[in-house]
């Protein structure tokens, strides 16, 4: 989900990763705090 | 304080109460999400992207008048092509069998259940379960944008119209991003590595890891840290857009991401799936003749996993075919209808 809203604020949108604390804190390891993230 | 799900060690079955802990922290995590997400939405927003398991976003979308739109990374739609997922297997219980079980599991509980339902009594919402709301939005022919390309994985033929398969989503390189210079040195030493890497999903350290590609005889790059020598090298956060076309073969879990990524970069896959929907990718990679037999987490051992290394490196078909993937995968955009679908929403409001 992440990669999706990383390409679409390249194209230009507004994007906030809604749920990324809560991903981040479930999952801490390096580089993979924001790919599985839920809601953008 | 942070806290990470742990799956059992490699070569064991999880056992009742790994599951239980394991649904426990999942419950825990969705709930954040929640909160999470209503936190953003309320700040402002136009239009909400809820992946599968996010079926709350629905719920805050509904009070804040906004449209939501599903963004998936898995074919959950109950279908005859495929067993639930969430069933952590690859093997087909014929048609009837698959659509049945899989509208069976969509209509029973989920971690995300309580999280719906808190987020609809604060919100003011009527009580209605996220069954029900499901359920709705299949009569309704709600949009689900599947970031899935149909190269990989074919649009079932059961689906509705509103399921729409765009292609894969893929990250952005950050601008300015530079690889570690050792690493960088590591690729420039020797003959193409091979990527082992599990994310956050295994208990694996670096010893297994390592011992497994002293088997296999290749050197290796390690997606845990600690390791660094001539024939092995750990790394951090590194764009799987740079690092796997460099490599022999790529080791992962086959999540939906990770297992994209290896198609992508038109090398070997060896798939050591552990749960959910990583036994389907990795069935998928072995019949698109990507890599060799999955390994299942829970037969792991080294000597299984250096002999599928092994495979995946001397099989002159598995790179061929690695290469022929990753030349149609590069002709999709699976972003564009994304984009379209939110400017469609976004003008409707």
């Amino acid at each position: 989900m992440a990669g999706l809203g990383s390409r679409l604020q390249a194209l230009g949108f507004d994007v906030a990763i809604a749920a990324n604390a809560a991903y981040a804190r479930w999952s801490p390891q390096p580089g993979v705090s924001t790919a599985n993230c839920p809601v953008i | 304080m942070s806290h990470r799900v742990s799956p059992a060690a490699p070569g064991k079955k999880a056992t009742g109460a790994d599951l239980r802990r394991y649904m426990r922290e999942l419950g825990d995590y969705m709930d954040l999400a929640a909160t999470g997400t209503l936190a953003s939405a309320e700040a402002g927003t136009d239009v909400i992207l809820a992946n599968a398991i996010a079926p709350y976003a629905y719920d805050v979308a509904e009070a804040l008048g906004v449209p939501a739109i599903g963004a998936h990374l898995q074919p959950t739609e109950p279908s005859t092509a495929y067993p639930p997922v969430v069933l952590g297997t690859a093997r087909s219980l014929g048609p009837v069998g698959n659509k049945l079980l899989g509208s069976l599991i969509s209509s029973g509980k989920a971690p995300y259940d309580a999280p719906s339902a808190r987020i609809r009594q604060m919100l003011g919402l009527p009580k209605k379960a996220r069954s029900a709301s499901d359920r709705t939005r299949r009569k309704t022919n709600s949009p689900v944008l599947h970031g899935i390309s149909p190269t990989v994985f074919p649009r079932p033929a059961d689906w509705r119209s509103g399921l729409t398969m765009t292609g894969y989503w893929w990250p952005e390189v950050e601008p300015g991003w530079q690889p570690p210079a050792e690493l960088v040195q590591f690729l420039a030493d020797g003959p193409p590595p091979v990527f082992i890497g599990f994310g956050s999903s295994a208990a694996l350290d670096a010893e297994f890891m390592l011992d497994a590609a002293h088997r296999a005889g290749v050197r290796a790059v390690l997606g845990v840290q600690g390791v660094a020598g001539p024939d092995a090298i750990s790394i951090g956060a590194v764009p799987h857009e740079w690092l796997f076309p460099q490599m022999a073969a790529v080791v992962h879990h086959a999540g939906a991401g990770t297992a994209a990524a290896g198609l992508r970069a038109g090398v070997p896959t060896v798939s050591v799936p552990i749960y959910t929907d990583q036994p389907f990718w990795a069935a998928r990679i072995t019949s698109l003749g990507a890599g060799p037999q999955p390994v299942p987490y829970k037969e792991l051992t080294t000597e299984r996993l250096a002999d599928a290394i092994t495979q995946a490196t001397t099989t002159p078909a598995y790179a061929a075919r690695a290469r022929q993937l990753a030349a149609m995968l590069a002709t999709e955009d699976g972003t564009a209808p994304v984009a379209t679908a939110l400017r469609a929403a976004a003008k409707q409001m």
